[in-house]
């Protein structure tokens, strides 16, 4: 694994050079993560340690000739232009920023993606595995799978702020109204699967990135046309 | 129908015709009940966007290779970053 990455890492830096002009280490900024977690009152046990070999890693750190083993890869800022902090390189960056601009979008559309994805099957494996489970054999795989689904959120959430923190060096004052700030409150299961016909799910509303989507002119005129048909069509057969 | 579809000069008759020929012939005429539903683009397709060589330069197309793999070994970066953690703490 980490073999991998150092030759991710080293092809990358090897391709910076044609594109990038020589950087000083002040010119880059790591990435500042953001710890982000589920609510307390919806937290489950981390999912167990992933089968790493460490061995396996450390001898191909040393097969490695131009690899310096001192240097951990993962501990290796990127030149990417959202790294890049220095204001007399960023014109030169223009094409590079527009470039990285378009793929950060990307990147946390399939983010928000992902964490829509993992929110609902979590919601699901709440209602559905853990609820109706009668041993303790099935309890235990059902909540192994919630956890094996709160990695997944949790890692969609840091793919998104980062490409959203990336945005904000790269991205325009639009692209960061539409990829809102992610809140530990917005990680919580779907109520409407797990709690249907609560107490107060009428005023109860999903987080904003369920809402994302075409802009407001898309949703008030081509989109509302295509009711119009169907419900025409039901009112026929009814 | 109501007064306002009335008003509106909607193509109604148009979407009954198309509604009869996906009932009789199937096939890709079902689209038309397909929920008109655009997702956001992924960062697959955008980077399948701009690495088309009929629309951009190879210049640009070099660049957006290299900083896609810069994003995917960042991720790379933090995964590992996780399982070193997983496994040390």
């Amino acid at each position: 694994m980490r073999a991998h990455l150092w030759k991710q890492v080293k092809d990358f830096l090897n391709s910076a050079t044609i594109f990038l002009p020589t950087l000083e280490e002040v010119d880059l900024k790591p990435f500042e993560e953001e710890v982000i977690d589920t609510p307390a009152e919806e937290a489950v046990e981390p999912e167990d340690p992933v089968d790493i070999s460490l061995e396996e890693d450390f001898n191909c750190e040393e097969d490695d000739e131009n690899g310096d083993p001192s240097v951990l890869p993962e501990m290796i800022v990127l030149p990417l232009p959202s790294n890049i902090i220095s204001r007399e390189l960023r014109p030169s960056l223009e094409s590079l920023i527009s470039v990285e601009r378009e793929l950060r979008k990307g990147q946390a559309n399939d983010a928000l993606e992902g964490l829509r994805v993992g929110l609902a099957n979590k919601s699901l494996l709440l209602l559905t595995n853990v609820n109706k489970s009668t041993s303790t054999k099935q309890s235990t795989r059902a909540w192994a799978s919630v956890r094996n689904a709160q990695s997944q959120i949790l890692c969609h959430a840091h793919c998104y702020q980062r490409a959203r923190q990336a945005l904000k060096y790269v991205g325009t004052p639009e692209d960061l109204a539409v990829y809102h700030k992610l809140k530990e409150k917005d990680l919580v299961t779907v109520k409407d699967i797990t709690m249907a016909k609560r107490f107060g799910q009428g005023s109860d509303t999903l987080a904003w990135f369920w809402r994302i989507g075409p802009s407001q002119d898309t949703l008030t005129g081509k989109w509302m046309e295509e009711c119009k048909p169907t419900l025409i069509i039901l009112v026929g057969y009814i | 129908m109501t007064k306002s579809c009335l008003e509106r000069k909607l193509p109604v008759e148009a979407w009954r015709y198309a509604e009869h020929l996906a009932m009789e012939e199937r096939g890709h005429h079902l689209k038309i009940f397909d929920i008109n539903h655009k997702k956001p683009p992924t960062l697959a397709q955008i980077t399948l966007r701009l690495t088309d060589i009929k629309d951009n330069p190879s210049d640009c197309v070099k660049i957006v290779d290299w900083i896609a793999d810069g994003i995917k070994a960042e991720n790379d970066q933090w995964v590992l970053n996780v399982a070193s953690y997983l496994v040390f703490c």
